[in-house]
């Protein structure tokens, strides 16, 4: 480890991976109640277990986002991190504020966390992925504000690098449009319209500044290619994401009552969407090959390559499937969209913050690299996630392109609930994929704690 | 992805044109390309066209194999395209698995 600061990061990627496995057993919770309605039920209902499973998501992820940050920043700023301290103290107070959420969320009816929580004073509360107690959503603001205090003075004291003000910018963006979560108007046009301001721009804007500076940098260190190649390729990649994908909004715009034109500029715009997904993939296997070293950290390269490739299938070509207005007419809401959302965010945002956990950990632990047979499970582990994701979102495609076809396509549409039962054998293969997912996250977790020749490793470094 | 009938014509121009007085390398590349492209492209509309034979127009579980096959042969198309346009950046030849010319490098 280059700075001793850097190691604030450590609990960050603990809190994630624990997060994780919660979010990964919710989701198996939930899949069952695709298919047995009454599972856990009063307990955990449906629509506590969905709420449960991606606020999760949300969570681990920024947890992850910030724990890069904390072990990047120091290294690429060429100095200690302004205060390790304040960093530490905002991990407290976010994984206390998340957990009560969660136990929230668990424990008492969604109305009476509102009523609990004083949601009437500023009502933030009811939203798809914005579930959060206003209270909790402060909280998050508070947290965002100290964290991005503490990396922007670290950067604007220190070194400069294009990887650390494209992470800088993302992250301020991030901040910048949670803000938009706070805006709850009364005409539910003008609700959904700004709900994607938080939801859309996250994910398919300013996140994606995220994702290209932190794989920037693993392939910075990995590869050994001189930075001016790996910042040029940073530039354009974040340049066509944003060009792309700030308008590409409007594919979110096309049913919700606001003006017709989005249809036009939703589908041009975000049918390009695929294209810096593309350029990612392209990056990472070219900096790969003409990589100047064999860094013997090779379950980081994996997840790597592995991020952009799944990146530009779930985001790019999966998100492509279903973007056109005339398609999107017949598929939004439908399975469709869930397989498009499990394998993105799988690909795009999990990946990644998987790949700096990779890289960074070893390092916080105190070797260049975890040992062989750590590295051979975690690699084991990586297979098991990634295919069986692509089988979830094949399933949840087929049961989509069927759900299409019988209740939206056809002149005798059948009800909802009726295609449900008969798309029931897709719902039952996902759960079997999503054990499998489980499978592969165990041996993930479990490659921390695997025992081996370190020296084997130490040599190879030197080599 | 995008334009794909568009992209082909570009590199079918460009195939044309320099086959004769290409440098190996780019010969090489452009002539694996054309060539997957025209096999790949083969692939995909005489097995759809199968699919919807055997399975018939009207029904949801053709259409469903038909979206499914497409989106998975493509996808893969255009990975190992990435791998061949990797291969061409850092000046190496590429035969492309299974449907590539045989050449000599």
């Amino acid at each position: 480890m280059q700075y001793q600061s850097q190691a604030v990061a450590k609990p960050y990627f603990i809190a994630a991976i624990g997060l994780f496995v919660g979010q990964i057993l919710f989701g198996l919770i939930m899949g069952l109640q695709y298919v047995m309605g009454d599972f856990l039920f009063p307990e955990i209902p449906f629509n506590v277990a969905r709420m449960v499973h991606t606020n999760l998501l949300i969570v681990w992820l920024l947890f992850g986002f910030m724990g890069a940050a904390y072990f990047l920043v120091p290294e690429e700023a060429e100095r200690e991190l302004h205060s390790p301290k304040l960093a530490l103290a905002l991990f407290w107070i976010f994984l206390i504020a998340g957990a009560l959420t969660i136990l929230g969320y668990l424990l008492v009816p969604y109305a009476g966390l509102a009523k609990m929580t004083g949601n009437h004073l500023l009502p933030t509360m009811g939203r798809e992925f914005l579930e959060q107690p206003t209270i909790t959503k402060l909280g998050i603001v508070v947290v965002a504000l100290g964290f991005l205090y503490n990396i922007g003075v670290t950067i604007l004291a220190g070194r400069k690098t294009v990887v650390n003000l494209v992470l800088l910018t993302g992250l301020v963006g991030l901040a910048v449009f949670f803000l938009f979560a706070f805006y709850n108007p009364e005409n539910l046009v003008k609700d959904k319209f700004y709900w994607w301001w938080v939801v859309h721009l996250w994910v398919e804007g300013v996140w994606e500044l995220i994702l290209g500076s932190i794989l920037a940098f693993v392939l910075l260190k990995v590869t050994g290619v001189d930075r001016e190649v790996i910042e040029k390729w940073l530039y354009v990649i974040i340049a066509m994401a944003l060009i792309t994908g700030v308008i590409g909004t409007g594919h979110h715009f096309y049913w919700i009552g606001a003006p017709e034109y989005w249809q036009w500029w939703g589908s041009i715009f975000s049918a390009m969407e695929p294209i810096p997904f593309f350029m990612m993939t392209v990056f990472a296997f070219n900096m790969v090959n003409r990589r100047r070293r064999e860094h013997p950290n090779q379950a980081a390269v994996l997840w790597a390559l592995g991020t952009a490739v799944m990146a530009f299938l779930g985001a790019g070509v999966w998100g492509f499937l279903h973007t056109l207005a005339p398609v999107n007419y017949y598929t939004h809401g439908t399975q469709i969209t869930a397989a498009h959302g499990h394998m993105a965010f799988y690909g795009a945002y999990v990946m990644i913050v998987l790949t700096i956990i990779s890289y960074a950990m070893p390092i916080l632990r105190g070797q260049k690299a975890g040992n062989r047979s750590a590295q051979v499970l975690e690699m084991w582990s990586f297979w098991f996630m990634t295919v069986s994701m692509v089988f979830i979102t094949l399933f949840l495609t087929g049961a989509g392109i069927l759900q299409v076809w019988m209740q939206r396509y056809s002149d005798a549409p059948m009800a909802f609930m009726v295609v449900q039962e008969k798309i029931e054998l897709f719902y039952w293969m996902r759960e079997v994929a999503g054990l499998v997912f489980l499978i592969g996250l165990i041996m993930y977790v479990w490659s921390f704690f695997v025992k081996g020749d370190e020296r084997v490793v130490a040599s190879a470094a030197t080599a | 992805m995008l334009a794909p009938g568009l992209a082909f014509v570009v590199l079918l121009i460009l195939y044309m044109k320099n086959r004769a007085h290409a440098d190996p390398l780019a010969a090489n590349h452009l002539s694996q390309t054309v060539g997957v492209s025209l096999a790949g492209g083969a692939l995909i509309l005489v097995i759809i066209a199968l699919i919807l034979v055997l399975g018939g127009f009207d029904s949801g579980y053709t259409w469903m194999i038909v979206i499914l096959y497409f989106t998975f042969i493509h996808s893969s198309l255009i990975l190992l395209g990435v791998a061949g346009l990797v291969k061409a950046m850092a000046g190496e030849h590429f035969r492309y698995p299974l449907i590539g010319r045989p050449f000599k490098p």
